[in-house]
């Protein structure tokens, strides 16, 4: 998954990410100025995925993505649209590689008027990934509700 | 001559603007743009476009469904998929629903238009 990501994201927004090793995901982001973004799989595994972006490399994702200045209406969109791809790239490695049937929901915007409860936050998550960037930091916690065929 | 005529169904905008940018420079012209299946339902029959690119994952019906509708309204439709899931288990999915061509987002333009040339016949 990891790999699904750095690749993607350098293709797609031109923005290089540099795995953090021991970083903590729950704290790797100032509270403040996190932009989170929840996606759902469905099928054969069931999991929650959370990417949390920094206020400033949310920006320059989507910015690099529309070529120029975005108007703000346009950028949850974007950035919605950089987790499906990325998120996608990494579920279609684990389906390929598992031989699993994992689907993905569109993206969710947390920070939008959504009810928080959409994101159900449990203890552990099953893989965190942080990662670091110019223009700030990004997490990716995975929480998972079954593993039938991993 | 007139240009192939393209309808986009893709809830993103930056998606639908990169294959604008892509296809008009090659000959071909959207004519039309829907943010879900539904809309994409609607805007086929009103412009009968000569090819439609649909993502899969989309708000309310799916590309798949929006297709396997399409098609039984309209048998000569042509419809290339897109998306973010490439793996082999969705292409067998886009192929189980009679259609041929899914392309994985993000796409390399020569692939994109290779495919369209092939849906043009």
């Amino acid at each position: 998954m990891e790999k699904s990501f750095v690749t993607v994201s350098d293709k797609v927004a031109g923005v290089h990410l540099c795995k953090e090793n021991g970083t903590d995901c729950a704290t790797a982001l100032p509270e403040t100025e996190q932009r989170s973004v929840l996606i759902h799989t469905t099928g054969d595994v069931v999991m929650q995925i959370v990417c949390c972006f920094e206020e400033k490399l949310m920006q320059m994702i989507t910015q690099n993505m529309y070529g120029g200045e975005l108007p703000a209406q346009q950028v949850p969109l974007y950035i919605k649209e950089y987790v499906n791809i990325v998120c996608g790239h990494g579920v279609s490695e684990l389906n390929n590689r598992y031989h699993t049937r994992i689907r993905l929901s569109v993206p969710i915007c947390l920070w939008q008027g959504q009810d928080e409860s959409l994101c159900e936050e449990q203890e552990h998550p099953w893989m965190q990934l942080a990662f670091d960037t110019n223009y700030g930091m990004m997490s990716v916690q995975i929480f998972h509700e079954t593993q039938d065929n991993l | 001559m007139d240009k192939v005529t393209i309808m986009v169904v893709d809830d993103s905008p930056f998606a639908s603007k990169q294959i604008q940018d892509v296809v008009e420079e090659n000959g071909y012209e959207v004519i039309a743009y829907a943010q879900n299946g539904e809309e994409g339902l609607k805007l086929y029959d009103e412009y009968h476009p000569d090819i439609v690119i649909m993502d899969i994952i989309m708000p309310g019906i799916d590309g798949l469904e929006t297709a396997q509708m399409l098609m039984k309204k309209n048998p000569e439709v042509k419809i290339m998929m897109l998306s973010s899931l490439c793996d082999a288990g969705t292409l067998e999915e886009v192929r189980n629903v009679g259609l041929k061509y899914l392309i994985p987002k993000p796409w390399e333009d020569d692939v994109l238009l290779a495919t369209l040339e092939l849906l043009k016949k």
